[in-house]
């Protein structure tokens, strides 16, 4: 008997990681709470956090080789020295959750509620 | 399927072809342009066809070895980071496979995924993989990421899934012919 392209299980299959995801995506949100602040993780420790709405202005920071973009709509990663760019072409991140990485770099780039970003309250600057 | 026993230069010959095969498979991959609405970093894993029919036809060994020598194209490409990630990637969709296809190597009944399921699992482990290994490099957990790699994974997977089923039963029998005249070889030899 040969192998079958698709079988009953692999139907299960599906409906189990899809609803994971699902899951995945939408149980945070109902956690989240309003404030958003990004916070940069820099070799593993957090050395950035802000809180989005207090900012008036567009402003840069940089880490290794990676620029990062910081202002009241959200925040991006502008360049980074990397090959594959994927921190660059994840785009502007504008809700809690959303992350950039560089991993070539280092740098980590999220956009986290306030409650979450308590732990790194303490390093802002 | 598998040579009684196979000398050591017909097992490095298969695995050089193998690994060659998924280098190859992922070095055409990389030429497609990148497709703006899928998110960054997702990828079709074409690769993953060769490493299949790796494990199903040369056996566990056979099959690390061609994670390995695809992971060292990516060191020569992509870097040291993408090295780490590739190997662990590979190591965990090969571990998904060979638990998933191994009944069949035993003789008893086969499991009952078919070729897709098989490929969405390992797709998914190859994603966790990756996951686990840049989020080690990066310092910091990159869940985010995970529900679109899953998603991707579930979608990828079925279109890998697809093809090996109907390259699979094609190979299998080609292959079956490869190792007969090499036992045929063999024979001549002894």
């Amino acid at each position: 008997m040969k192998r079958k392209i698709i079988t009953k299980k692999d139907i299960w299959i599906f409906a189990a990681l899809l609803s994971l995801a699902v899951a995945a995506v939408f149980v945070p949100q109902l956690f989240a709470d309003g404030g958003r602040r990004a916070v940069v993780i820099y070799n593993g420790e957090p050395v950035l956090a802000l809180e989005l709405d207090k900012l008036d202005a567009v402003k840069t920071y940089t880490f290794a080789s990676v620029e990062v973009e910081i202002g009241p709509d959200g925040a991006r990663v502008v360049k980074s020295d990397c090959k594959d760019q994927i921190c660059v072409r994840s785009g502007l991140l504008t809700k809690n959750g959303d992350t950039a990485a560089c991993v070539p770099e280092k740098v980590v780039l999220k956009i986290v509620s306030e409650k979450t970003a308590q732990d790194v309250d303490a390093v802002v600057y | 399927m598998k040579t009684k026993k196979p000398s050591p230069a017909y097992r490095v010959a298969v695995v050089g072809i193998l690994s060659a095969e998924a280098v190859v498979l992922s070095f055409l991959e990389s030429l497609l342009p990148p497709l703006t609405f899928l998110p960054p970093g997702a990828k079709l894993g074409l690769a993953n066809v060769a490493v299949m029919f790796t494990v199903v036809w040369a056996g566990l060994p056979a099959a690390l070895a061609v994670t390995a020598v695809k992971a060292l194209y990516v060191l020569i490409t992509r870097g040291l980071s993408a090295f780490w990630i590739s190997l662990c990637g590979g190591l965990c969709s090969v571990a998904v496979m060979y638990f998933l296809t191994r009944t069949r190597q035993t003789g008893r009944r086969r499991s009952s995924f078919g070729y897709i399921g098989i490929s969405v699992l390992s797709a998914t482990a190859h994603n966790l993989g990756q996951l686990g290994a840049a989020s080690a490099i990066a310092g910091a957990p990159l869940i985010a990421y995970l529900p679109l790699l899953v998603l991707f994974g579930i979608f990828f997977g079925s279109v890998t899934g697809t093809v090996l089923g109907v390259v699979m039963p094609v190979l299998e029998k080609q292959s079956r012919i490869f190792s007969n005249k090499n036992k045929q070889v063999k024979d001549y030899e002894s």
